[in-house]
């Protein structure tokens, strides 16, 4: 996708964001749509401009997307070890295979590295901080 | 003559071996909670609160003062050196704090930071001590109306951070203002955007906000470049703390102006550090004779933020004090520290105990002079940390941002939260939607909406017209807003020809 298509698909969506955001704020009363309405409307005509203003004639350059896929989906690899083994032990995991496959260390360097990032995180957080996480799916639910 | 006798007994308080050992350990473990992104000052002061039982007032209050100062500090390093506001008071400092780190500066930014917080913080704790007797009026005639339009004049800046587009600053701060209207209304209680999610009444966590905003999505940025942690724009690391240092006293002048607008911020109740780090920033933009270098490394761009948030924690212990009104969340917490101590707020602190006052300013100078010394003593190995290698530092810092989003409130649905806001900040930046902008925009909108229907609801549809501070304040704000779009175009004109 070319770099213009690319940033008129993103205001695209944001437009799409705040239509959906200015319905919403329809439905409530006069004094809790007092301020989100008229934002969302100037948002709205902002986002209309910003496609509107957009030149054709400015230099274009094809990018591959691959790389930006390939990072969001790491980093959701890694809030999903988060989810399943927990936090320190995610954290620990995430780094032994990420420096695994990157940096091309041996399986031993690696796990050493891995194994003291996540015990320093685990004890600043939940020795020194004091911090217990509760793994509480249901709040998103 | 009672002021100069309590400020004399104050210091004869402090300068004990128990006083300034705690001092001392509460400015070390405020720089390690400070350099960790998302954990600002409040959950430093929160978890210390324990440790507040079985030691003497005057020690206490310096391990606890000793921590704040320290962590705000922390958090101002981690903008310069990773564009990750510890804090949202340290939001400023991400501005030209950490385009410097790009252009090989990281030591000199380093160095005017620390400075420009000590100066901040000493010059706030001299005034603080000689305004005491005529803040109290003033503190009284500021009221919602007042607090609308500084919060509308911390708006004005987006033009500033519209770097080529103001379109899309204007849409990212409408986005961050959005963003803060998720949640329960404040006035009217009303749920407003929760999709029947529990998790989102509460509104979106800024700390949680900002570690995807800013850490995730530099983190993916790094990914996809496969570049150093900091993509050098000029090279090496060529500047000296020494050469910081000195900026914070070639600009003595945007120093004490700087300071004294902290101060002034941190009288206000309410208000926070957040808002006057970017009034601070601002106003530097605005009176600076070449405010086209802001936002691409400029020095002053970090002195003035730096010294607003140090001399506004002297500021916020007097409403604290005198009317148990904090005058920021971290002020919150010590007031809790405070009542736990036998400390009772109230005018009585301004005068029969005002000697308690000026051991706490005292306690405020000494705990930014220990910050500026182990912190310029640490700052050679702190700026060598944005050079490291990609590989090795993107998985420990998306641990220690994913980890801390985490356990911070302990509800998974952060990590989530942040990888959103992860994968928005990268695609904002790579588009040049200003995230400040966003940020700015989600840190105003609160106090926007508050003061707004609590003005409504005492004045009137036209309460900015009945309110004579509220017209200064409006003009104030027309001429300074006026001003900087005038000059910013003129500079484009000269530009083009």
């Amino acid at each position: 996708m070319s770099k213009i298509n690319g940033e008129k698909f993103f205001i695209i969506c944001l437009l799409v964001l705040c239509i959906s955001y200015f319905l919403g704020s329809l439905a409530f009363g006069p004094n809790a749509r007092l301020l989100p309405l008229p934002v969302s409307l100037v948002s709205i005509a902002l986002c209309i401009l910003a496609i509107a203003s957009r030149r054709e004639s400015q230099v274009d350059k094809k990018e591959s997307i691959h790389r930006e896929l390939k990072g969001i989906l790491l980093i959701l690899f890694f809030v999903v070890l988060i989810a399943f083994i927990g936090p320190a032990v995610g954290s620990g995991v995430f780094c032994m295979i990420y420096m695994l496959r990157r940096q091309n260390l041996n399986i031993i360097k690696s796990l050493a590295i891995s194994i003291c990032v996540a015990l320093f995180i685990y004890y600043i957080f939940y020795h020194f901080l004091q911090l217990t996480p509760d793994s509480n799916f249901q709040l998103l639910l | 003559m009672d002021i100069i006798d309590a400020a004399l007994s104050s210091l004869n308080l402090l300068l004990t071996y128990d006083v300034m050992t705690m001092l001392c350990i509460g400015v070390i473990y405020g720089l390690c909670v400070g350099l960790m992104p998302g954990l600002g000052g409040i959950v430093a002061i929160a978890l210390l609160l324990p440790f507040t039982i079985g030691f003497g007032v005057i020690p206490t209050l310096g391990l606890l003062l000793g921590a704040h100062i320290a962590t705000i500090w922390g958090g101002s390093v981690t903008s310069i050196l990773f564009n990750v506001p510890g804090a949202a008071k340290s939001l400023a400092l991400v501005f030209d704090g950490h385009p410097m780190t790009r252009n090989g500066q990281a030591s000199r930014a380093l160095g005017a930071s620390a400075m420009a917080a000590l100066l901040g913080g000493i010059i706030g704790a001299i005034f603080l001590a000689l305004s005491i007797p005529l803040v109290r009026p003033i503190m009284l005639s500021i009221g919602p109306s007042e607090y609308l339009i500084l919060a509308i004049w911390g708006l004005s800046i987006i033009a500033t951070f519209s770097d080529g587009s103001m379109i899309k600053g204007g849409i990212a701060t409408c986005l961050g203002m959005m963003a803060a209207y998720v949640g329960m209304d404040p006035i009217t209680g009303t749920p407003r955007f929760w999709m029947d999610s529990i998790y989102l009444l509460d509104g979106i966590y800024f700390p949680v906000a900002m570690i995807g905003l800013f850490a995730i999505s530099e983190m993916l940025k790094l990914y996809v470049k496969q570049t150093s942690f900091v993509e050098r724009v000029e090279g090496e690391e060529t500047s000296t703390l020494l050469s910081g240092c000195m900026d914070a006293f070639k600009h003595w002048w945007l120093v004490i102006r700087s300071s004294l607008l902290g101060l002034w911020i941190g009288v206000l109740p309410g208000i926070g550090a957040s808002v006057g780090g970017i009034a601070a920033y601002a106003q530097a933009v605005q009176t600076s004779k070449n405010p086209e270098k802001f936002g691409k490394g400029a020095v002053e761009g970090v002195i003035a933020p730096d010294a607003t948030l140090g001399a506004n924690e002297g500021g916020g212990l007097l409403p604290t004090l005198a009317f148990g009104i904090p005058g920021g969340e971290s002020m919150a917490i010590l007031l809790v520290a405070f009542l736990s101590m036998g400390i009772v707020p109230g005018p009585q602190m301004l005068t029969t105990d005002l000697d308690l006052v000026f051991a706490m300013v005292w306690i405020i100078v000494f705990a930014n002079i220990f910050t500026a010394i182990i912190g310029l003593a640490i700052s050679p190995k702190l700026s060598k940390l944005p050079g490291l290698n990609p590989n090795i530092m993107i998985p420990i810092v998306l641990s220690v941002c994913l980890f801390g989003a985490y356990v911070t409130r302990g509800y998974f649905a952060d990590v989530i939260l942040a990888f959103l806001f992860g994968v928005v900040g990268y695609y904002m930046d790579k588009y040049k939607f200003s995230r400040a902008n966003f940020v700015i925009g989600m840190v105003l909108a609160e106090m926007i909406e508050r003061n707004l229907h609590i003005s409504l609801g005492l004045h009137g549809n036209y309460f900015i017209f009945t309110q004579p501070v509220s017209i200064f304040l409006l003009f104030l704000l027309i001429l300074t807003t006026g001003l900087s779009l005038k000059r910013k175009n003129s500079k484009k004109e000269q530009l083009s020809v």
